[in-house]
């Protein structure tokens, strides 16, 4: 039960920075564009752009005449060769910045963007720092155990056999259920 | 009929309102007689909730359009079988529905809970009472079903929305409406033991419970929402992150992180506080959830429900936030945990990095949904914040959550040494790496889509080995492998039952990843005889059948599917092509044609409502689904077909029994032994003095320990 405080915390602390950065990589990867198809540029357009008229609804999905139309001025500025940023543009003139299914990462709008991450770092930094705290503790949760008394210590004991007996870390042969029904009976 | 209704409404908020102030005064004072008629009254008040439902159907039942919300959702045409869909489809219905749901609910969470849990129950009872009086004073006050229709009684009333008439409607709404309004229970029983200063872990085992009930109700509610629109509404998807759908995902979300860390309470006595304000959170994003519902500000597809409550809606939401943190803040400083967390390489390290992933897609979610009214106020812009938006920033930290699922269970409890860690670890990353590692080599070059799956199969190794290792263990003692994985799984049903549950969540990562990572699009427009190219399938257009109904008229395409090698029609030796993916074979084909059987999607006009409702034409396989969509007949006799291939998307509701299956393991009573475990701590803690009272399960470990921090 000695701490190694430094050493094995930050072993500790990497583990979790490497799945961490794991995440972090699949969500950049998220974020940037694939070399596309022209037909597969136009459905991934059709899905960033609103149905002016539809409740809550992309071109995509909806069926409504003006939504059909939009998809085909897609196409055609596709066939045009404009960028997808030129196309949304277009649109944006022309109904306002509410037909984008997601706002620019740009003015007061990067703040719905930023928001997230904010959100999980801090988040992430408060878990580290709970459980640093909780560590710091519990050296004087260690001195508890060894003052608690034996039918607790027993109960641990059991506790221990049922990791044991699901295989955690020992050989595990052996446990049989007539043993745990004993041990819980007397504790 | 409706003036009985109205009786039996006004009846039941005298019933609540009684029961909730009488339970508290009883207790407070201690007038035995008074908690019990206020626990009787709660139940009249049910009894009173289903009389004023009983009302409603009747007045349906009779078609009785001298009621405003009778001819608005139901006329003489309509099948009797959907007269309970008419019940709930508008505002004022589904608003009695929830109510009559929570109180069935309540009577059975007074009913259930266990002596010892009795000084708290009154308090319990008086949350539950005041949640009820509330639904009771909106639907006498404000959205009253048996309002009467203004003016001479019509022959004739409006009808059900066509859309709504569809059997998903008997699942859906009343199972995801249910569960919402659900999470009642479990916040009383907390709210209950709170304020009655039962700060030790009686609460634990019967929230838990309610909890994964309310919880296993809410999912099975999303899933056949997704299902619904997937397979019926024909737009082609299972979820739009909708406001709506946003607001049900995130109470949900909240009581997974729940039924997770309850389960730290349960075995070692931590995260105390922090369970109770997970549910103090997931009980106001319900009532987030129906302000928005009811007439808040975001524009969704799910309006059909909207109405000018949402005032009413948001004050209940903003005393539900004061009460539930009120009382939170109030016995903060009770809510000790008996222990603290030794490592970080501990399962109970692992589940507070869960809660803080589910949190996480909560905030960022929540955010997502009132970023437009921020926008409306600051800058007086609209904007939206849809799809896009939600699967980029939620996308990785939903496979953050799956990769947690497979590390969390293979850590021990307390802490972990290096041996056990490499003993563990070692062929659940190996079959990880060995995936991505196929994947990447089989040409699948979306990496995103290729660690996604590595992280699948991590996941889907993790569980497989624990169970391998414990009936091998069991195997070993003699049992034969069948018995040894029976009686694996029975001696801890929470553990094995929420393992089962994670093998549904991995059936539905796969139908996500696959779905979303890997769908191919056609949109193309043929005539009779002319097929459609899509992938490896040829969708050949027969004809039209034209039929019409009393209410509707319906336009049906026969279509023809063969399965297909596509080199040949890439090379058209014969000469097929009239168009990009559009062939005319004249009766033709080319020799790796192989017909799998035809699709009738249809179109149906409702003259009444102006409104088109599609029915899509599935193909599903394991591997695929081909979807047509009749998007147009054209007047010219073509059909526009809006065709696509969603690789895996039958996962997605195979997930389904499974995650039934495990939630129902999960919630099984426990075994006899473990019972009489927590008999026996149980017993010890009641005999212990006042000073060591807290613990969980085991015995008091940590009493009096100095300096712990709590979470």
């Amino acid at each position: 039960m000695q701490i190694v405080p430094n050493r094995r915390f930050s072993i500790q602390a990497a583990t979790w920075l490497l799945l961490a950065a794991i995440a972090l990589a699949v969500f950049a990867a998220c974020v940037s564009e694939n070399d596309l198809t022209p037909d597969q540029r136009a459905y991934t357009l059709d899905r960033e752009l609103m149905c002016p008229v539809c409740d809550g609804q992309t071109i995509d999905q909806s069926h409504a005449q003006i939504a059909e139309d939009m998809k085909e001025i897609v196409r055609e500025k596709i066939a045009q060769g404009e960028s997808n940023g030129q196309i949304r543009d277009y649109f944006v003139a022309r109904y306002g910045e509410v037909v984008l299914a997601s706002p620019e990462a740009s003015g007061f709008n990067l703040l719905v963007w930023l928001m997230p991450v904010v959100i999980a770092g801090g988040g992430a930094l408060t878990v580290v720092w709970v459980l640093k705290n909780m560590r710091r503790g519990s050296a004087a949760a260690t001195a508890s155990i060894q003052n608690s008394t034996l039918a607790d210590r027993q109960l641990e004991k059991y506790l221990e056999k049922v990791d044991a007996d699901i295989g955690y870390g020992r050989d595990s042969a052996g446990i049989s259920q007539t043993t745990e029904g004993r041990e819980s009976g007397n504790g | 009929m409706a003036e009985l209704g109205v009786i039996a409404l006004l009846l039941g908020l005298g019933l609540s309102g009684y029961a909730a102030v009488g339970s508290v005064i009883g207790q407070s004072r201690g007038v035995p007689e008074l908690v019990v008629s206020a626990r009787r009254s709660l139940y009249m008040s049910a009894v009173a909730a289903m009389a004023a439902g009983l009302a409603l159907l009747t007045a349906f039942m009779q078609n009785d359009f001298s009621l405003q919300y009778v001819y608005d959702h139901s006329n003489t045409v309509l099948g009797r079988g959907f007269t309970f869909v008419a019940f709930y489809s508008g505002n004022q219905g589904s608003l009695l529905y929830i109510l009559m749901a929570l109180a069935l609910m309540s009577v059975a969470a007074v009913l259930w809970a266990p002596d010892r849990f009795s000084r708290s129950l009154p308090y319990t009872i008086a949350v539950l009472a005041g949640t009820q009086a509330f639904y009771f004073l909106v639907l006498i006050f404000f959205a009253s079903p048996f309002e009467a229709f203004n003016g001479p009684v019509p022959i004739e009333g409006l009808g059900l929305n066509p859309l709504l008439e569809h059997p998903g409607m008997y699942s859906h709404p009343p199972i995801i409406m249910a569960g919402l309004v659900g999470i009642t229970i479990p916040f009383a029983y907390a709210a209950g033991a709170l304020i009655s200063g039962n700060y030790g872990d009686d609460w634990v085992d019967i929230a838990r419970t309610s909890g994964i009930i309310v919880w296993g109700v809410m999912g099975l509610g999303l899933l056949i929402g997704a299902w619904w629109a997937y397979t019926i509404l024909g737009w082609g998807g299972y979820w739009s992150w909708d406001p709506i759908e946003n607001v049900a995902l995130m109470p949900w979300l909240v009581m997974t992180a729940f039924i997770h860390s309850i389960m730290v309470q349960k075995r070692r006595g931590m995260f105390r506080m922090w369970n109770v304000a997970l549910l103090n959170i997931a009980f106001v994003l319900a009532q987030l959830g129906m302000f928005i519902n009811r007439g808040g500000p975001v524009v969704s597809v799910h309006s059909f429900a909207s109405s000018s409550l949402g005032v009413v809606f948001i004050i209940f939401m903003m005393v539900s936030l004061v009460f539930a943190f009120g009382v939170f803040l109030w016995r903060y400083p009770q809510l000790k945990s008996d222990r603290t967390i030794e490592s970080f390489l501990s399962r109970e390290a692992s589940f507070l990095v869960n809660n803080f992933l589910l949190l996480a897609v909560v905030a960022v979610t929540l955010w997502g949904v009132v970023f437009p009214v921020f926008s409306d106020l600051a800058r007086d812009v609209s904007v939206s914040v849809s799809a896009p938006y939600f699967n980029r920033v939620n996308g990785p930290l939903l496979l953050a959550i799956v990769a947690i699922m497979g590390v969390g269970p293979l850590l021990p409890w307390r802490k972990t040494s290096t041996r056990s860690m490499r003993n563990w670890f070692l062929w659940p990353v190996a079959g990880g790496v060995a995936v991505v590692a196929g994947l990447f080599a089989s040409g699948i070059s979306q990496w995103v889509a290729v660690i996604a799956f590595g992280i699948v199969a991590f996941v889907a190794l993790a569980i497989a080995e624990e169970w391998w290792r414990g009936t091998a263990a069991r195997h070993r003692g003699g049992d034969s492998w069948p018995a040894a994985y029976w009686k694996l799984v029975s001696g801890n049903r929470p553990r094995h039952g929420g393992y089962i549950v994670h093998l549904a969540v991995l059936a539905l990562a796969i139908g996500i990843i696959g779905t979303q990572l890997f769908d191919q699009r056609v949109d193309v427009a043929i005539f009779p005889g002319e097929s459609a190219l899509i992938d490896n399938y040829r969708v050949e257009f027969v004809d039209v059948q034209e039929g019409s109904r009393a209410d509707r008229q319906t336009t049906q395409a026969r279509l023809n599917i063969f399965q297909i090698d596509r080199s040949e029609y890439e090379s058209d030796l014969s000469g097929y092509r009239v168009g990009a993916n559009r062939f005319d074979l004249g009766g033709g084909s080319y020799p790796g044609d192989r017909s799998v059987g035809t699709l009738e999607p249809w179109q149906a006009f409702y003259p009444a409502y102006n409104q088109v409702a599609v029915r899509s034409g599935i193909r599903s396989t394991v591997f695929e689904d081909l979807y047509v969509i009749p998007s147009n007949f054209n007047v010219d006799g073509s059909i526009a077909l809006r065709m696509s291939i969603n690789p895996l998307a039958m996962w997605l509701w195979i997930s389904g029994p499974i995650f039934l299956l495990g939630t129902a393991v999960a919630l099984w009573p426990a075994p006899a032994v473990e019972r009489s475990i927590a008999t026996v701590a149980r017993r010890r803690r009641a005999a212990a003095p006042s000073g060591a009272a807290e613990n969980a399960l085991v015995a008091p470990l940590a009493a009096g320990t100095p300096g712990k921090k709590m979470i």
